[in-house]
């Protein structure tokens, strides 16, 4: 488990995608990588911030909801 | 321009929102297609979408159209010249479907694009330009006035895509080295600025990733066995992706009835089915791609 906050300050931050690429019924997170269909879509264009941000968001989501999908 | 960009399984989407239109080169893999819609549908908003280009006809490139046609009934298809009689007949094995156990929603194509011609995405010109190797059709499109390449599986950050046509049961696998070489050399000579590739992240430092390829293709050509026992290793990664897991004690017996994996054990390995399934399974947990946990291959999650 990578968390949110483990990459040096200049590193690229990975994309959270673990291609699992569903989204939960009610449409608000993918159930791979609990990220919202904004967050998906602004992904690739977005600063290193907004990422790392998502991430942060990531961890509390998972706590929240537990494990993610594994795709089975 | 949009890129929608995902993980190993689905390709990136490239979304062009321009004042004649607009346009998306690939779509993903079939599995992730609704997402897929409404990921299109968040990048051009409630614009119509008017066309859709594929690279190359694999099933992570076009797994989307079929979805994205029902949502975009007006969207019109256009796939390579070299795909087309493979993508008409929907002949799964020159798709590489059935041989690495891959689906695909099947669709049809409205037309066809090819090396050379010019299309207008994003109110900007783009020329299509020829990329054999990893897919002996596939196309790549070139900006020239952003300096901006799309290069599908031809070039990635790290590496490049399996080169199928050198995979067993093909016998030689020179031409298609060559043909690998040649368009590094095509994508060198351009000098992108920005490449945008079928997987993973745009990247600026072109001649790295170049250095790389280079490297990588080096590596095969000392010993062609290299790219068969890699692109076991990739189909099955990719199988335990879409999977999530896989269960150990069937996997020989799965794995025996995808042909690519039969054909590569065959004549790389020469092991019995078991074994070669332990084998592949024992090498992605080496590289991390995989752990094994009561029996099963689970798929490395962060």
């Amino acid at each position: 488990m990578t968390d949110a906050f483990d990459w040096p300050p200049n590193a690229r931050v990975p994309s959270p995608c673990v291609s699992v690429c569903r989204m939960s019924e009610d449409g608000a997170f993918c159930t791979g990588c609990l990220r919202s269909i904004d967050e998906i879509g602004a992904w690739s264009g977005a600063s290193e911030a907004f990422k790392r941000e998502v991430w942060r968001q990531l961890a509390q989501r998972r706590a929240r909801r537990g494990p993610a999908d594994t795709g089975s | 321009m949009r890129v929608i960009e995902r993980g190993w399984v689905s390709s990136n989407t490239i979304a062009f929102c321009g004042h004649t239109g607009t346009d998306i080169v690939d779509t993903g893999y079939s599995l992730h297609a609704a997402q897929t819609v409404a990921l299109v549908r968040h990048a051009i908003g409630s614009r119509p979408l008017d066309r859709m280009f594929n690279t190359h006809a694999h099933a992570d490139h076009i797994g989307g159209n079929a979805a994205l046609k029902n949502a975009y009934p007006a969207a019109r298809i256009a796939i390579p010249a070299g795909d087309a009689d493979l993508v008409r007949d929907w002949d799964e094995q020159a798709l590489h479907l059935a041989p690495m156990g891959q689906q695909c929603d099947r669709f049809s194509f409205d037309s066809t694009w090819r090396a050379g011609d010019l299309l207008t995405l994003g109110d900007c010109e783009w020329r299509a330009i020829a990329s054999p190797g990893h897919d002996m059709h596939s196309l790549m499109l070139w900006c020239e006035r952003e300096r901006i390449l799309i290069s599908a599986d031809a070039l990635w950050e790290d590496g490049f895509g399996i080169l199928f046509a050198a995979l067993p049961p093909a016998s030689v696998t020179e031409p298609v080295f060559a043909a690998q070489r040649a368009t590094l050399d095509a994508i060198a000579a351009l000098q992108p600025r920005i490449v945008i590739p079928g997987h993973g992240a745009p990247f600026c430092d072109v001649e790295g990733a170049l250095e790389r390829a280079r490297g990588r293709l080096d590596y095969f050509i000392a010993d062609p066995a290299r790219i068969a026992r890699n692109a076991a290793k990739v189909t099955l990664s990719f199988l335990l992706m879409i999977e999530g897991r896989l269960e150990l004690s069937s996997l020989g017996e799965r794995l025996a009835r995808l042909s690519l994996l039969a054909a590569i054990n065959r004549s790389v390995f020469g092991l019995d089915d078991a074994q070669f399934a332990a084998l592949l399974a024992a090498e992605l947990a080496k590289s991390r791609a995989a752990t094994c946990e009561e029996g099963w291959l689970l798929a490395a999650r962060r």
